[in-house]
Order: C-alpha cells, then sequence, then structure tokens
C-alpha cells in the first residue's frame, strides 16, 4: 500500500461512522472533532455514495469545533456544554458522540463524559472514530463494534425470526440503500424480521432490539470480524457471513439457499421464495436475450460490489470480466479468499485481480487493450473518453449521478443493473471517427 | 551597540534530578554576574522559579489562558524574583486531561507575541520537565529558540539512561538546526566513582561535564525557606559551587552534536566505572 493514497475513494474512520449514525432515523451525530471534519467527513462519505435521502439533521451537526484551547485544556468541558445544548434543543431519539483525530490524540475521556448524560437518563452514546483509526469502513466497523460493545442491551430472549443485517455500510458502496432493503427484502420472505438499522426509516428501537435478534447476517468477505466476535461473547448471537455482495439469481440463490440452512429455515419456503423470485428475475431478464455481444470488461470496486457484479456478469450474464481492481482496504490475510471469490465462474475464465488504493496505481493498473468497458468510479470517467470504452459507474465516487433507492444486489437489483449496463453500452463517439 | 544574541538555554534532565533547583541557584549566580536573565518554567508542575520568586508566587500562563481566555498583559504572567530575574511558568492542564505538550508550544508563542523576550536579556532559561515525551517538551529547542543544551545528570544509572535519551531528541534536532549541547552537569548523589564516570559519559556522547555540583544539605535548607543557596547563605561553600558554575556556563564555548550511545554501550561504562560494583555492595549491605 502507498504510503500516501492518491484521491482516497471515501472518508476517514470518522466519515464511515457519521455515515452510519446519519442513516439511521432520528438519530443526532455530535461531533467532537476539528473544524472543518464533519463536513468533509459526510461529504467524502455519503456524499460520495450519490446523494440517497436526507438523514434527521441533514448535513449539519452539533459540534464542538475543537481549536487551541481545547487541545491543551482538554475538550471535555466544551463537549459537555455542546452534548447538553444538543439534547435540549434538537429531538432525536439518541445522540451519538462521535470523535475526530484531534480528541482522540490528547485522549479526552469522552467514556465519562458520556456516563454523565446516562446517568441522568438521556439516551447518549459515543464511538472513538478518529480518522486515524482507518478509513470509512474502519468507522463502520466501529460503529457496529460500538453497537454490540456499548448500545444493545444484553437480554437472555432471543425472537427466533429477528435477524439483524451488516457488511452493507453506509455511502462505503454505490446503491447501499437500495441493496440492503432488497436483501432484507428476499430475507423476509423467507418468514424472518430484519433489522437493517439504516434503511426504511428504522431508528434507535432497532438498535436496541439487535440484542434479541438470533442470528446476524454479514454480507462482507472482509469486514466487521471484531464486531462479529463482540455479538457472539457478549450477546451470543452468531453469524451467518457471506463473502460477496449477491447480486442475481445464481449468487442470490446461493445466498439464500445458504442462509435458510444456517438459520434453519424450512427448506420447502426455500425453494418457493427461490423460485419465485427466479421466474421474476427471468421473465424480465429474457427480454435482454441478444442485446448485447459478449464483452471484455474490468471491475474497479470494493471488494463486495467487485465480488457481485464479477460472478453476475459472469455467471449469468455472458459477459467476460477480464481484470478486477478492488480498491477498499481488504487486509492481506483476507486477500485470497477475496481472489478466491472472483474466480471459479461455471462459464468464464478467471480475471486478473489487483488490490489497489491509490489512483495513480489503479490508473496504471488499468493500462492496455484487453478490455472495451471499465465498469468502476466516476474517478474513472477521465480514463474512458480519450481511450473509446465504455464505462459505467457501479462504485464509489459516484459522481453526479441521482441515486435514490436503486439497488444492484439480489434479484431485483439485478435487473436494475442489467438497465444501467445495457444503457452504458450505447456506442461510444470516439472524437475523429464518424461511426 | 553591536548586535547582542540573547543565549537562550534549554535544560533537561531525568525527573527529579534537580533541574529546577540548578536552573534557580545558577541563574542567581548569573544575576551576580550582571546578567539579566529571564527563566521560563515549561513543567505543568510549575515549580521552576519558586525559589527566585520565595514561593510559588504567580499565575501560570495557562491558567491565565483557561481563566480569561487570553493573555492581554505581559504583567500578568511575568515577575520579577531575586536579583530582577524574571519569571514565568508555562503551567499546564490538570494532570491527565488536554496535552501539556501543546500547552508549552502555545505559552512560548504568546511570550514571543507579547514582548517578553526583550533585547536587554542575556539569557532565558527552559526548565523543561523530565524526558522529551512529545514534541511539545521539544518545543525549546525546535524552531530557533534556546540553541544551547544542558542535562543535569548524576552517576544514578537511571539518570544517565534518560540523559542518553535527551541527547538522541539533542542530536535529531541539530541536524537540522543550529541547536547544539553545551554539556553534562553533574547535580551529585554521591555515588562512587561519579565524577569519573561522568566524565567517560560524557566524552562518549561527544560534550564535556561542564561542571559538577557536589552534594550539600544547605541546598535543601534553602529550598526549605523557599531561597536559592546565594540568596539564603551568601558565603556558604555550596553558593560557591553555584557561582562557579554560572561563571562556567557563561564562558562555555564548547557546543556539540551530541553522539548518544546504544543501550549496550551505556551499560559497559555503567560496568567500567564500577556502578553495578556499588549496586552489588549495596545490596549486599542490606
Amino acid at each position: 500500500m502507498a504510503e500516501i493514497i492518491q484521491s482516497p475513494r471515501g472518508a476517514c474512520a470518522l466519515g464511515g461512522a457519521l455515515a452510519a449514525v446519519a442513516s439511521i432515523n432520528k438519530a443526532v451525530p455530535i461531533l467532537h472533532a476539528g473544524p472543518g471534519c464533519g463536513v468533509q467527513a459526510f461529504a467524502g462519505q455519503l456524499g460520495n455514495a450519490g446523494p440517497n435521502r436526507t438523514s434527521y439533521t441533514p448535513d449539519s451537526f452539533p459540534c464542538t469545533n475543537m481549536s487551541q484551547h481545547e487541545v491543551v485544556f482538554g475538550g471535555i468541558d466544551h463537549l459537555r456544554e455542546v452534548v447538553r445544548g444538543a439534547t435540549e434543543i434538537l429531538n432525536g431519539d439518541v445522540y451519538f458522540v462521535l470523535t475526530g483525530c484531534t480528541s482522540d490524540i490528547i485522549g479526552d475521556d469522552v467514556d465519562s463524559l458520556v456516563d454523565e448524560f446516562v446517568k441522568e437518563g438521556k439516551p447518549v452514546t459515543f464511538a472513538n472514530t478518529g480518522g486515524l483509526y482507518g478509513d470509512g469502513a474502519r468507522g463502520y466497523e466501529i460503529f457496529v463494534e460500538a453497537l454490540a460493545a456499548r448500545i444493545a442491551p444484553v437480554t437472555e430472549t432471543k425472537d427466533e425470526k429477528l435477524v439483524n443485517l451488516f457488511g452493507i455500510g453506509p455511502g462505503l458502496s454505490k446503491c447501499w440503500s437500495g441493496n440492503i432493503e432488497e436483501i432484507a427484502r428476499i430475507i423476509e420472505r423467507l418468514g424472518l424480521r430484519v433489522n437493517t438499522f439504516f434503511t426504511r426509516g428504522e431508528d434507535y428501537e432497532k438498535l436496541l432490539s439487535s440484542s434479541a435478534a438470533f442470528a446476524n447476517i454479514i454480507i462482507s468477505p472482509h469486514l466487521l470480524k471484531e464486531a462479529e466476535s463482540l455479538w457472539e461473547t457478549r450477546h451470543g448471537i452468531k453469524s451467518f457471513r457471506y463473502t460477496g455482495l449477491p447480486v442475481g439469481p445464481t449468487a442470490t440463490t446461493d445466498f439464500i439457499r445458504k442462509v435458510g440452512e444456517a438459520l434453519g429455515v424450512d427448506t420447502a419456503i426455500v425453494d418457493r421464495v427461490t423460485e419465485e423470485e427466479e421466474s421474476y428475475f427471468f421473465d424480465y431478464a429474457s427480454v435482454t436475450i441478444g442485446r448485447l455481444p459478449t464483452k471484455k470488461i474490468a471491475v474497479v470496486a470494493d471488494a463486495g460490489t467487485a465480488i457481485g457484479l464479477t460472478r453476475f456478469l459472469s455467471d449469468d450474464y455472458s459477459q467476460e470480466v477480464v481484470r478486477v481492481i478492488v480498491t477498499d482496504n481488504v487486509l492481506p490475510e483476507d486477500q485470497p479468499l477475496v481472489r478466491e471469490r472472483l474466480g471459479g465462474f461455471q462459464w468464464a475464465q478467471n480475471p486478473e485481480v489487483f488490490f489497489l488504493q491509490d489512483d495513480y496505481e489503479i490508473k496504471q493498473a488499468l493500462e492496455g487493450d484487453s478490455f472495451d468497458m471499465i465498469l468502476g468510479s466516476s474517478l474513472e470517467d477521465e480514463i474512458v473518453v480519450p481511450r473509446g470504452l465504455q464505462f459505467m459507474v457501479v462504485s464509489i465516487p459516484t459522481g453526479p449521478d441521482m441515486i435514490l433507492n436503486k439497488a444492484y444486489a439480489g434479484y431485483r437489483g439485478a435487473l436494475t443493473f442489467v438497465e444501467d449496463f445495457i444503457d452504458a453500452c450505447r456506442p461510444v463517439h470516439i472524437p475523429g471517427i464518424s461511426l | 551597540m553591536a548586535d547582542k544574541k540573547i543565549r537562550q538555554v534549554a535544560i533537561y534532565g531525568k525527573g527529579g534530578i534537580g533541574k529546577s533547583t540548578t536552573t534557580q541557584n545558577l541563574t542567581a549566580g548569573l544575576a551576580e554576574l550582571g546578567k539579566k536573565v529571564m527563566v521560563v518554567g515549561c513543567d505543568p508542575k510549575a515549580d521552576s522559579t519558586r525559589l527566585l520568586l520565595g514561593g510559588l508566587a504567580q499565575k501560570t500562563v495557562l491558567d491565565t489562558l483557561r481563566d480569561q481566555g487570553t493573555v492581554k498583559d505581559l504583567s500578568n504572567i511575568l515577575k520579577e524574583g531575586y536579583l530582577g530575574i524574571r519569571c514565568v511558568e508555562s503551567g499546564g492542564p490538570e494532570p491527565g486531561v488536554g496535552c501539556a505538550g501543546r500547552g508549552i508550544i502555545t505559552s512560548i508563542g504568546l511570550l514571543e507575541r507579547l514582548g517578553a523576550y526583550t533585547e536587554d536579556l542575556d539569557y532565558v532559561f527552559y526548565d523543561v520537565l523530565g524526558d522529551v515525551v512529545c514534541g511539545g517538551f521539544a518545543m525549546p529547542i525546535r524552531e530557533g529558540k534556546a540553541q544551547e543544551i544542558y542535562i543535569v545528570a548524576s552517576g544514578e544509572m537511571m539518570a544517565l539512561y534518560a540523559a542518553n535519551n535527551i541527547a538522541k531528541g539533542i542530536a535529531k534536532f541539530a541536524s537540522k538546526g543550529d541547536v547544539r549541547l553545551g554539556g553534562i552537569i553533574c547535580n551529585s548523589r554521591n555515588v562512587d566513582r561519579e565524577i569519573e564516570l561522568l566524565r567517560a559519559f560524557s566524552r562518549e556522547l561527544g560534550t564535556q561535564l561542564l561542571f559538577f555540583v557536589p552534594r550539600d544539605n544547605e541546598v535543601q535548607r534553602a529550598e526549605i525557606n523557599r531561597k536559592t543557596v546565594i540568596q539564603y547563605d551568601s558565603e556558604a561553600h555550596q553558593a560557591q559551587e553555584y557561582r562557579a558554575l554560572a561563571k562556567a556556563l557563561d564562558e562555555n564555548t564548547s557546543f556539540t552534536i551530541p553522539t548518544p550511545m546504544t543501550q549496550e554501550r551505556l551499560e559497559e561504562i555503567l560496568f567500567e566505572y564500577g556502578l553495578m560494583d556499588a549496586l552489588d555492595s549495596y545490596a549486599e549491605k542490606i
């Protein structure tokens, strides 16, 4: 990994945690950070993944704006004032203090301060989310760890129909909101109920009820390992992990069958749901048969999205993905699994796989003429026009695309993906060449 | 008038080694020589000027900043003590809160803005706490402030470990600036062969043993009376020692970039000069 990352795709840990909190209905983030941290983190994470929907406190949060005085004398007194003010003025269900680098470097004891408010019966909690801890994905992990460690109450009573859905973090990928909703929709067809936390207007109650779930479903090859362990040791909740976003009938049916097996769902229900969903998918997808020749494609995306789209294109859609660049921070020990999931297709060869975060290195890895289309982020836009390549935005930063509840995951999401994919495959006008 | 350069001196050394005591007695000696001196205490405990002021008699820079939000006038934080020595205490946040290192940076910046570094000064002394634990405590030797560093040490092992560590920090800053090590000041603990050990240690560090301050209970008596030895008992032998230290520092022309040693080499020197033997015999005695 480069020491300095050129054009990072997303924000710091504060950004990932802020995106998570801002996506919970009536949750108020309170930033204990320096001036500018909030706007950069918010725009850099949630803003990079399309507009989505506005949060309870759209893009304006209480913040201590820590400066020299707070650094020297500690920022707790000022934070106390800001938390007090926020709890009095803003009508939130829960108030999350999120720390920035400044606070974490000087070691402000936010835990004790939050405890003062908790003793008053106020729903205030916190997470140490300074950018020094890592990227936005790490911030999302810290949020889920805080949920398991201090927000969700310990309870012996488990609801045998309730599951928590994790792994698709707010702002960490394109269509994160729609993807969560589509995955939840399918799981709920199995007779389960799903805490998604960040969509469908879900609020603090869902956070509190998370410890009553009987299982977690984590959709990610590499995120939330620490959280997974916390859920098990503190709450006795085991996690079922699916290593990549399920996109299209092959992957989604595989996902549903494995979920059903792990969670003890009646196989007759699983069979009925997968049959109906596949039928729905193919009714529409059959219209597109013969519309496109096989293309050679490069995918540039986070691990979960890259696995999902590459598997769909290879297994379900007769396309040939020749190169994949995984752009989120996949640690070396997790790379073999991601690499494995980016291969072993029924009808296609394995692509070349790179793990790169630096934009210059990504662009270098996209050199050559072995592909004629890039599925990437808006950062790849600049190289497709001069090279006459077809292009589609599938990962963050998404640029100006309007994204509301669009999904690429699951059965219905895959149809949306096919629509966007075919739209993106219109002839490219290369300057100086008349077609 | 020819350009006069203020000699800015920083005193470092292991916690409890006697930096503040040495600095105040030394500056009293310099003041007797007619030198204009300012002492800036860079320790959150704010006890670097107690002997010069006859007690903890002034509000620290950071206390003033905390209470008033700003420091409007130098007179709020600077007081004249024995023989007109100007005394400032940086102070710090409450223990366990905030960043004392950043506090030192803030204080020194404020002193500069308020015009504390007047042209008539001959010396500014920075009395810095214990080890250089972070960038803030290295502030006095960064950005062209103190150019002369003296390390107070003794023949005790941990004092020499600390001195060697401090020398590493000085060497780092010396490579890109004018800061130099002026020597080691031994504040004796009556350890066996202490002066030989300190000489060998200084030589290995590429510097000199500037002065050996013998142990004398007169120092403690003066401290209890909130005075420097020179003020408390001007004729005492220890007062003469501090005058001699002041003269040695005033006349010092040996400034070097230190050559800190490895842990192994430091321990070799300690063995060579019998510190380990002394420890063994001490262990036998008890």
